[in-house]
């Protein structure tokens, strides 16, 4: 190499790839590289293939009552136990965790969805951004379960009410971090140069702004997901959920409680796919936000 | 206005809240050439780039750009007049979108204008990488493969994609090392002269400016205080801080002049009369109570000082 090019490195002899500076890692790759998030990923993945295939890894009615089979321990026969009523608690679980995931997923959705348009609008026009935070103040200060409950009252204890009222108290939270977010990305020189190319709002937002933070966007996702899958097991066991004909693990355990010294693998069971979910969802989202975001991770 | 003036402001003014950033700017830029602006941070030369191109709504002031009045516009029109004003950033690092590739960001400024069909546009982006002399491998990297000096020739590549006739370039070399700042400065100067382009050029580097500019003004505290052609600027400065500017420049024998001392006041509080009075060595009580009108003095230079005045009375 000669002098000249040790000197500026922006000559660029023609064609030359190593020129370049070296390309950092992709997210992927740093995901592969995290035990903790391939660890959650796996969790997550057994739990949602065996709510998926739960027809085929347990199949028959998860529901069918046999009063001869009353709590039985686990074993060959029912390799979680028998409730109170004879239902096979295996079943149970696998069935139960379609209507869990399920909510959780679709709560996600749409509360995420919904979060991020109010929380662009909000964190890029300040005259929207006045009124809509006041709004999402009084939504914050309101207790969700009061919310979920009366919701419950009106409509009735259904799927639709769950996921209805679990989505609107989970957008508050979300539209403030991608608000925030936008309050930063807004104001990035990229922002401006794209306004003097002459770029229009519209592709501002979904060419700029949404890429720069879909990151936080990701991670509040998986934690949205958890809390709603939380959420159902809570309103579905305290009686204002899904309604006693619909399996979900927050269902499972409500009838569960009344044996627990009697049947501890009642509780259990349900319990335990609860807990995983959570926990890998939890985690997760936090090595994503490690992985999304190095200058968080430093911060330790 | 002559048919050849591009760019024409007058009596630009930007306040923010009791700020006033920018107070009574005017000049014009006939086609083909380059204005610079010069003066320390502060001095409101970024605001005036964003000012002329309407980033930023002006408090006061018309921007007539190709006989148009760009303050009147709607925001739909002046989307449609950005293909023909450019800007360049002075961070090569901020003004790039990290998640758009060098191709993207190089069809986009013809996608948004709706110039030539997608096959066109790419051929376009080729030609633009070539022009800033960037291997054509470039086209698939990221912005953060590349180094400073690389991704101001992006963006200068993206700012001649809609063929603009006006490029406004906010210190577009002080983020680099001394030894790219050249070839940058080079290749800006090539293009324009291929392209014709005509420019507005902001920089606090002296040197910078007398390398880009056909004429230049000099701000201080938001206002310009000296302008005319490059030659009579810099051979024959009028204008005590301009004198005072040069003097403080490297490599200057500065002896004979007075340096520059202190900061530039806050534009909160900018001093009655004169602005530049609390640092003029040759301040007097006339320069307290009145301002100092812009006064011709030959040779297309101009400048705002009473010293002019007493020098005319002589």
């Amino acid at each position: 190499m000669t002098f000249t090019q040790a000197t500026s490195p922006d000559r660029l002899p023609g064609g030359d790839e190593e020129a370049f500076v070296t390309t950092n890692k992709t997210v992927w790759q740093r995901l592969l590289a995290n035990p903790t998030a391939m660890a959650s990923i796996v969790m997550l993945a057994v739990l949602t293939l065996s709510a998926v295939l739960a027809p085929l890894l347990a199949p028959g009615n998860p529901l069918r009552v046999s009063p001869a089979d009353r709590f039985i321990p686990p074993g060959a026969e029912h390799f979680f136990g028998t409730d109170n009523l004879g239902r096979d608690m295996f079943k149970m679980v696998l069935h139960g965790g379609r209507t869990s995931l399920f909510v959780g997923l679709v709560v996600t959705a749409i509360s995420m969805s919904i979060a991020v348009v109010l929380g662009a609008i909000s964190g890029f026009y300040r005259q929207v951004d006045v009124v809509l935070m006041r709004l999402v103040d009084g939504l914050m200060a309101f207790p969700g379960i009061v919310l979920a409950t009366a919701a419950a009252g009106i409509m009735g204890p259904s799927m639709t009410t769950v996921i209805t009222s679990l989505s609107i108290v989970l957008i508050a939270p979300s539209l403030r971090v991608v608000r925030g977010q936008v309050l930063v990305v807004r104001e990035l020189q990229m922002i401006e140069a794209a306004r003097s190319v002459g770029v229009p709002t519209l592709r501002l937002f979904t060419r700029y702004i949404l890429p720069a933070v879909s990151s936080p966007i990701l991670v509040q996702a998986s934690f949205i997901f958890s809390a709603a899958v939380l959420g159902e097991a809570g309103l579905s066991f305290i009686g204002v959920g899904i309604g006693p004909k619909e399996l979900s693990w927050g269902n499972a355990l409500t009838e569960a409680r009344n044996y627990i010294a009697q049947a501890p693998w009642i509780v259990l069971f349900p319990g335990l796919a609860l807990m995983l979910t959570i926990l890998a969802l939890n985690l997760l989202g936090d090595s994503l936000r490690d992985i999304l975001d190095p200058r968080l991770a430093r911060r330790r | 206005m002559s048919p050849e003036t591009v760019l024409s402001v007058t009596g630009l003014s930007k306040s923010f809240r009791a700020v006033k950033a920018v107070r009574d700017v005017s000049f014009s830029i006939p086609r083909g050439k380059t204005f610079g602006l010069v003066g320390e941070s502060g001095s409101g030369k970024s605001t005036t780039a964003r000012l002329v191109l309407r980033l930023v709504e002006p408090t006061a002031g018309s921007i007539s750009f190709r006989g148009k009045d760009l303050a009147g516009l709607s925001s739909g029109d002046l989307r449609a007049e950005r293909r023909h004003m450019q800007m360049i950033f002075q961070d090569p690092f901020g003004s790039l979108n990290p998640r758009m590739s060098v191709r993207d960001t190089l069809v986009e400024p013809q996608v948004v204008h709706g110039i030539g069909t997608p096959a066109e546009q790419l051929k376009t982006a080729e030609r633009l990488l070539a022009e800033v002399s960037m291997p054509r491998a470039a086209l698939d990297r990221y912005p953060h493969e590349f180094s400073g000096g690389q991704r101001q020739r992006i963006a200068i590549a993206r700012a001649l994609a809609t063929n603009p006739e006006m490029i406004v370039a906010d210190e577009p070399v002080s983020a680099l090392d001394v030894s790219v700042q050249a070839q940058v400065l080079n290749l800006m100067r090539d293009l324009q002269d291929r392209h014709g382009t005509t420019m507005l050029f902001i920089s606090h580097d002296l040197r910078v400016v007398q390398f880009m500019c056909d004429e230049i003004g000099v701000m201080y505290l938001g206002e310009i205080v000296e302008q005319g052609p490059r030659d009579r600027i810099y051979g024959a400065p009028a204008h005590p801080y301009t004198q005072a500017l040069l003097a403080s420049a490297p490599g200057k024998a500065g002896g004979q002049r007075a340096r520059l001392k202190g900061e530039i006041p806050s534009a909160h509080a900018v001093p009655s009369g004169c602005a530049f009075r609390t640092r003029c060595p040759h301040a007097f009580e006339r320069c307290t109570v009145e301002k100092p009108a812009m006064r011709a003095i030959g040779g297309g230079q101009k400048a705002a000082c009473h010293l002019l005045d007493a020098a005319a009375a002589a």
